[in-house]
């Protein structure tokens, strides 16, 4: 084809008034509507998002504040403020939220691509989570199990100590199971399940490996095509591996299993590939081969046209207080309906405490609290994904709660938001110059801090730290270049968190506060029945034995102190008979960090909790043995 | 830099391809344009070009603003200088208004040199100095605004300009403002010289057949953006971060690369272009289907049109040319190319880029027409001179000459091994197949703009609604030439 030629300067040759070539009636008509098309779709679009705009999403929590801070703190100057514009128009963009899920389906459904990173599209359209595939780091490294394992190991025995048969039921990988449709150039590191299994094994932690039980399934049996849980004919035969390797399950059910195309199953995969659940682009998508099943109370109908008028059978977990069921399932909303399978096959009630989201152990914060009251459970299956289990010692504020004892090693040491002071910082980040009696204090009450002394003075003096119940003061000695303060609170503080300096001679100290971000703990059993001692206060104990001290080794502590609210004493002790002492003020339920460096190279012996004779009833719950603080 | 091959900055500016941009910006430009007065436009002009502007970083608004003005009083005084040495003319005196320009290059490149150049000179010197054990020089690193080397080329053209008896001074300061400012072309060109601007400033028809016309090459700019250029991102961007990859991986990242760069940048012309007919500006072409090209030389007659004639014209014939003797000339060639690819970036991968097309281009000048390349197959030439090209973008597109030495070995086959090779998904590999068939079965946008087929009309709806669909799905690619 002959190039038009450009005119002097190379200026576009489409001159007014100078046509090359004639345009017929139909090539003007066509021109008109390329005008009309255009503008139409500028303006149209503008339109409906102005005046239909989608609703504000639904945040909450540290979410929203996050999200609110953000726009506080947008600025014109860096351009921050038209990033938030845009993320804002993004948001309540309505064509954007029609039109989007169009083209992500599209590119789903023919090329077999996700249009968001989180989703991984695997053989013959298969979806992957892409952080479920193989953990924190997709195919970067090895993600490691161990610490996992040893926090599952800790729970598991002061489970075991309340007489109940724990039993740890790991949900392998959709990319385990699912292998041969698995996406291509990613590590799966397939051999995580069974190196899960050995560790909790070699903890003396009873397990279930389901691999086998997955591997006689279909491959729609398995795991949902559009879905990151697990299928329903899965679960149903995950219960009946259960209840046969618990020994409970029942020859002649009084309900029965059966097969409900009218219930729904989850696609949340394609919401994360850009498809949410009400766009009609998923239709293109679905073929709705899942099976999904419910337990039914009466007898099977002869029909099976008429099955699903069969009342649906009471869920399990109507338990009262005292009486509560001696089997209970644990976990996580990965296995939703897993309690009704367990208690059809067993025939018998299953408290079903699984808890969504969170941390994988987080279910078991609600034990103590459902099993409070009456005898604890025979047995307790714990459900977890295995993919959670890896994403162990990733940078995530991981919730402690104080009132229960199983969950002491889930410390929450990451920071949540920086450390504020009533001054400004002098220099840099995160330095504070701390004037006598002042304050700072931690936006969320959650940390840790670190606190490294630079600078002239001699820096005598006390350190207190106050939280809502708790306050304990920390020596802070001349020589002493470094101190580490926890930060520990059961719910979110928002400031109530205060670490004042009462700096003795020195009116200021230059301190640089940062916060520890990692804490491995080693479960030791919970302390001895109360002693009176001489001096009129009574004492509980927790033995130690051939644990060396090294710097910064430490013990955390949970004490149910009842309703008491005063001083307690807490003494750590050495096999030479070297004795530290520390002094708080404490009410409810509290967790306590004991630094031990001053026992640096001894080895413990015990750790006792004194509180005034009279005090109402209270326990230590359980003592855990920090190797080092780091 | 970082994962989107652009050097780190604060905020994006304001895409074309931005929802902001053709859902509020244009139409509200567009509305307010066409409402408006005749003598109102060039304000309504400037002003929506510094919001443009000013989207991104507001404070850099007032580094244009200073470019703006010094060229603007620079050529009031050039003005100034010549009226009054027609008066006082004397055989063989210098060409008045000298020293104006001298301060309009020295403000102008300066500007550059400071924004563009300063971290690159520190970082060099800092690693010359450990070389001999020194501390380093503390620097705080400087960002680089959006578009500086498009505006700053294009304000030092028209003191130049008026300075050789091109042009003539600009009457109105809104004239000017609106000149330099103007956001169709703003950030990444064409680069429009004063000369071919001035008339169009004061005077200009406005009608539907030039708005229809601007519609299509806009349409057109963003399908070859959007739907072809941004599908091949992910595979450049995947093979260029690559520590290891295979023959077929080099190879398939470096053409992906290739069609990336032609259709981000042309796409982003055409944008420009039409943005331009859609107001009765007639822009420059700056793409004429330069990978049709048979030798290097032709290449550069095609391809980033408008900056190799203004280096052409203000670097290269100022130096001399090809008048001042063979060896002159080759010197002067390789010295243009050099700053040419300089102008792209501070980095020795850019000098590289430039100094291998200055090789190429000194060689078929030494060469000559009758030469046995020339006598081979037309379509075999085309081929060689493409794979040139495509070994060229390698440097251009490297983060350092370690990389682009890497990239190249795996291309010529020595490879390590393939753990980190480049997958091509299926979409990318239809951009792929795509992009081939329009780099080489189709006619320039602006051939087939004046081709004006009700077919290819129709056909570019389609083009166009599918690119309003994907740029509602996911995220999208800055323009790679916004980096310049």
């Amino acid at each position: 084809m002959k190039e038009p030629t450009p005119e002097p300067d190379g200026l576009v040759v489409i001159a007014p008034g100078k046509p090359r070539v004639e345009e017929t009636p139909m090539a003007r008509l066509t021109r008109v509507l390329a005008v009309i098309v255009f503008l139409s779709a500028l303006v149209g679009t503008a339109a409906v998002d102005l005046f239909n705009p989608l609703p504000a999403p639904a945040l909450i929590g540290k979410e929203r504040a996050n999200f609110d801070r953000l726009d506080q703190e947008a600025r014109w100057l860096d351009g921050t403020k038209a990033r938030r514009i845009a993320i804002h128009r993004r948001l309540s963009s309505r064509v954007r939220g029609t039109l989007g899920p169009v083209h992500a389906a599209s590119l789903l459904r023919y090329f077999h691509e996700s249009a968001s990173e989180q989703v991984l599209v695997g053989g013959d359209g298969w979806l992957f989570l892409d952080r479920q595939v193989a953990g924190p780091a997709k195919g970067q490294r090895r993600p490691s199990i161990d610490r996992s394992a040893a926090l599952l190991a800790a729970a598991a025995r002061r489970i075991t100590a309340k007489g109940t048969r724990f039993v740890a039921v790991p949900v392998p990988r959709k990319s385990t199971v699912m292998a041969d449709l698995a996406p291509s150039g990613i590590e799966l590191f397939p051999s995580i399940e069974g190196e899960l299994l050995e560790r909790l094994g070699d903890h003396g932690v009873e397990t279930i490996d389901l691999r086998p039980m997955f591997d006689g399934l279909a491959p729609h049996d398995r795991y949902l095509k559009f879905d990151s849980h697990w299928a329903q004919a899965a679960r149903v035969g995950a219960a009946g591996v259960m209840v046969d390797h618990a020994g409970v399950r029942s020859s002649a059910p009084s309900t029965r299993l059966v097969e409900a195309p009218w219930l729904s199953y989850s696609t949340d995969l394609l919401r994360f590939a850009g498809i949410p659940d009400d766009s009609w682009a998923r239709s293109w998508l679905l073929s709705h081969s899942e099976k999904t099943f419910e337990v039914r109370a009466r007898a099977p109908e002869r029909d099976p046209e008429r099955a699903h008028e069969g009342k649906r059978a009471p869920r399990p977990i109507q338990a009262v207080k005292d009486r509560m069921p001696p089997l209970a399932l644990f976990g996580t909303s990965f296995s939703s309906r897993l309690g009704d399978y367990l208690a059809h096959f067993a025939d018998s009630p299953v408290f079903d405490g699984s808890q969504p989201g969170g941390f994988f152990l987080d279910s078991l914060a609600r034990l103590r609290q459902c099993y409070n009251f009456g005898a604890w459970p025979e047995v307790l299956w714990y459900e977890f994904p295995v993919f959670k289990a890896l994403r162990q010692g990733q940078d995530r504020n991981w919730t402690l709660s104080t009132s229960q004892g199983f969950s002491l090693s889930v410390l929450p040491i990451v920071p949540t938001s920086p450390l504020r002071a009533e001054m400004a910082p002098t220099t840099g980040t995160g330095r504070l110059a701390i004037d006598r009696g002042h304050l700072i204090t931690s936006g969320n009450g959650i940390a840790m801090v670190r606190v490294t002394r630079e600078g002239s003075g001699p820096g005598e003096g006390l350190w207190s730290l106050r939280t809502a119940n708790l306050t304990a003061e920390v020596p802070w000695h001349a020589a002493r270049k470094e101190l580490l303060i926890p930060i520990i609170a059961t719910h979110d503080l928002g400031g109530e968190v205060q670490l004042i300096a009462k700096a003795n001679g020195a009116p200021t100290m230059d301190v640089t506060a940062t916060l520890v971000t990692d804490l491995d703990l080693e479960s030791r059993s919970p302390g001895t029945p109360e002693r009176v001692r001489t001096d009129g206060q009574t004492t509980q104990t927790v033995t130690f034995t051939g644990v060396t001290i090294e710097r910064h080794s430490a013990i955390v502590a949970h004490l149910d102190l009842g309703s008491w609210q005063g001083p307690l004493e807490l003494r750590s002790r050495t096999a030479t008979g070297s004795t530290a002492i520390w002094r708080a003020e404490g009410a409810g339920q509290v967790t306590i960090v004991l630094d031990l460096s001053r026992h640096a190279g001894e080895t413990l012996s015990s750790f006792e909790v004194s509180l005034p004779a009279g005090a109402p009833p209270w326990r230590i719950d359980s003592a855990d043995w920090a190797p080092r603080l780091r | 830099m970082d994962d989107g091959g652009l050097p780190a900055v604060l905020s994006s500016p304001v895409l074309f391809t931005d929802a902001e941009f053709l859902y509020a910006f244009l139409p509200a430009f567009l509305g307010l344009y066409y409402l408006a007065q005749e003598r109102f436009r060039p304000w309504i002009i400037a002003a929506f070009s510094y919001g443009f502007y000013a989207w991104w970083r507001p404070d850099f608004v007032i580094l244009m603003w200073a470019s703006t003005v010094l060229d603007y009083s620079a050529g009031r005084g050039i003005g100034r200088a010549q009226r009054l040495a027609t008066f006082t003319a004397e055989e063989g005196a210098r060409r008045p208004g000298r020293s104006w320009v001298w301060l309009s290059c020295l403000g102008n490149l300066g500007l550059l040199a400071y924004f563009k150049y300063a971290n690159f000179g520190v970082d060099t010197l800092n690693g010359l100095l450990a070389q001999f054990g020194e501390p380093p020089v503390a620097w705080t690193a400087v960002i680089l605004p959006v578009g500086i080397s498009f505006y700053t080329f294009q304000s030092l053209s028209y003191t130049v300009d008026i300075y050789r008896g091109d042009a003539e001074p600009v009457r109105r300061f809104r004239d000017f403002a609106c000149y330099v400012s103007m956001f169709p072309q703003l950030v990444a060109g064409p680069i429009v010289r004063y000369r071919s601007m001035g008339q169009q400033l004061v005077e200009r028809t406005h009608s539907m057949r030039l708005f229809g016309m601007g519609v299509l090459f806009f349409q057109a700019g963003l399908a070859k953006k959007v739907l072809l250029a941004d599908s091949l991102a992910p595979v450049a961007q995947s093979a260029f971060g690559s520590d290891s990859l295979t023959t077929v991986g080099a190879w398939l990242g470096a053409l992906s690369y290739t069609f990336q760069l032609y259709f981000d940048f042309s796409g982003y012309s055409d944008m420009a272009i039409g943005l331009g007919l859609m107001i009765g500006f007639r822009f420059p072409v700056n793409f004429d289907r330069p990978y049709a090209s048979r030798s290097i030389t032709e290449f550069w007659r095609r391809w980033h049109i408008s900056l190799s004639s203004f280096l052409r014209d203000y670097l290269y014939i100022p130096l001399g040319g090809n008048r001042k003797g063979g060896a002159r000339t080759y010197v002067n060639l390789s010295l243009t190319m050099l700053l040419g690819g300089l102008w792209h970036g501070a980095a020795w991968t850019f000098i590289a880029w430039g100094a291998y097309q200055g090789f190429w281009l000194v060689l078929e000048r030494l060469a000559g027409r009758r030469t046995l390349y020339q006598r081979l197959p037309s379509a075999l030439r085309l081929l060689l001179t493409f794979l040139l090209v495509v070994i060229g973008w390698v440097f251009f597109r490297a983060d350092s000459m370690a990389q682009a030495g890497q990239m190249l070995a795996s291309m010529a086959g020595w490879t390590g091994s393939s753990a980190g090779d480049v997958t091509i998904s299926g979409s990318a590999a239809a951009a792929l197949a795509a992009a081939a068939a329009v780099t080489w079965g189709l006619p320039s946008t602006q051939a087939l703009v004046a081709r004006r087929s009700a077919l290819w009309m129709l056909l570019l709806q389609l083009a166009f609604a599918a690119t309003l669909i994907a740029l509602h799905s996911a995220d999208h690619v800055p323009f790679l030439y916004f980096q310049f």
